[in-house]
């Protein structure tokens, strides 16, 4: 692997070519260290962006009080500055980290070597830890275990690609590849419910359910049940069709998915807030005389929180009282 | 005895270790900036309410 490919692929905005690269350093383990150097800069690069980027609830504010976008990035212009010079100086320390012993080679006389191969070290999921800051989450969300994930969803149609990297997949949490089964299986059902008119489609559907059933069967449950509720132009008959069900047990399917949807996104803002927290309360630790400042914007994110979570809320009960006021038409 | 070639000074994870390290700071500065950047835009858009607020007050006044 070389710097040009992880270039070109930047240049292409092929991501997915860079998740491949990462999956494949993943499973490996390279004899050196560039692929994790790689994978840190892009994470510097991500959270630049993310430093620098005016969110939607930002630009609403500035709008509904007659602002503009244009003046809002004129008085932020000297943070980008430094961010972008924050950026440089580390991608430039840690290339020099990369570079340094590749070019400074030695050669010494030993009686024994009883070091850890480079791929034992980067595969251990001790190292893994280490590398992300050494707690569940970052180590679940770090880049290599991110990548392995959509590596999964993307293999999960095709067998060959399951069984090729199954010693990836394997080291990845079930409820995750749960998640990402939900996901494709899902997007599949939607598809098909879309164009359930058309008979190729029609045969296919039947087809794919029937080989994802024997592979993921609670995923091909929950994937049913959500289709319910996210299926654009709900008609009831359809889905009863499809489903083989009766009208009395697709109201029953609509309203497990309209209750499980509230309380995933009640999960996830629980989760979000928790994150939060712990993310400030480290900001905090690091600098005590910004603490009144954090902990208002600490609580001003939790109420944005909430109150996109209640928005949400809100919309799903109305989305489920429509579609139930369908079946019983 | 034999002679091996060591291609490295510091360990993979001595280096790993070190890339980390500088990864860690570079997103703590970022997220403080990220704050600095937001608190920037609260104080823009307090500033526009302010406005806002005064054309109101001078339109009761002339009226």
């Amino acid at each position: 692997m070389t710097e040009e490919i992880i270039n070109q692929a930047k240049q292409e905005g092929n991501v997915n070519k860079l998740k491949e690269i990462a999956v494949e350093a993943f499973k490996a383990g390279k004899d050196d260290i560039e692929e994790f150097a790689n994978a840190a800069i892009l994470e510097i690069e991500n959270a630049t962006k993310q430093a620098e980027e005016v969110s939607e609830s930002e630009k609403s504010m500035i709008g509904n009080q007659g602002g503009t976008q244009e003046e809002a990035e004129i008085r932020t212009k000297s943070v980008e500055v430094r961010a972008e010079e924050i950026e440089k100086k580390a991608e430039e320390e840690i290339k020099e980290v990369e570079t340094t012993n590749a070019e400074n080679p030695k050669t010494e006389e030993v009686k024994e070597v009883e070091t850890p191969s480079s791929a034992e070290v980067f595969n251990s999921t001790e190292m893994i830890r280490e590398m992300t800051g050494g707690s569940d989450k970052l180590e679940r969300y770090g880049r290599g275990y991110d990548s392995a994930l959509n590596m999964y969803a993307s293999s999960l149609t095709n067998k060959e690609d399951l069984e090729k990297y199954k010693d990836i997949f394997s080291q990845l949490a079930p409820e995750d590849k749960a998640k990402m089964e939900e996901g494709v299986v899902g997007q599949e059902i939607k598809n098909a419910m879309l164009n359930s008119s058309v008979p190729e489609v029609k045969a296919k559907f039947a087809q794919d359910m029937e080989n994802y059933s024997q592979m993921f069967p609670t995923s091909v449950e929950n994937a049913k049940m959500y289709s319910t509720m996210t299926t654009p132009n709900f008609d009831p008959k359809k889905f009863q069709e499809m489903y083989d069900v009766s009208e009395q047990q697709l109201f029953r399917i609509l309203q497990g998915a309209k209750d499980k949807m509230i309380e995933d996104i009640r999960k996830e803002q629980n989760v979000k807030i928790h994150d939060l927290t712990l993310t400030y309360q480290e900001l905090i630790n690091k600098a005590p005389s910004e603490k009144t400042n954090l902990e208002k914007n600490l609580q001003w994110k939790v109420n944005e929180i909430t109150n996109a979570s209640e928005i949400s809320v809100t919309r799903i009960n109305e989305e489920y009282n429509e579609r139930s006021k369908k079946i019983s038409s | 005895m034999y002679v091996v070639l060591l291609a490295y000074i510091m360990t993979p994870q001595e280096q790993a270790q070190k890339i980390k390290e500088i990864t860690d700071r570079a997103l703590a500065e970022l997220r403080v900036l990220g704050e600095e950047r937001h608190q920037i835009i609260l104080d823009y858009v307090k500033e526009l309410e302010a406005k806002k607020i005064e054309a109101i007050r001078a339109h009761i006044l002339e009226s």
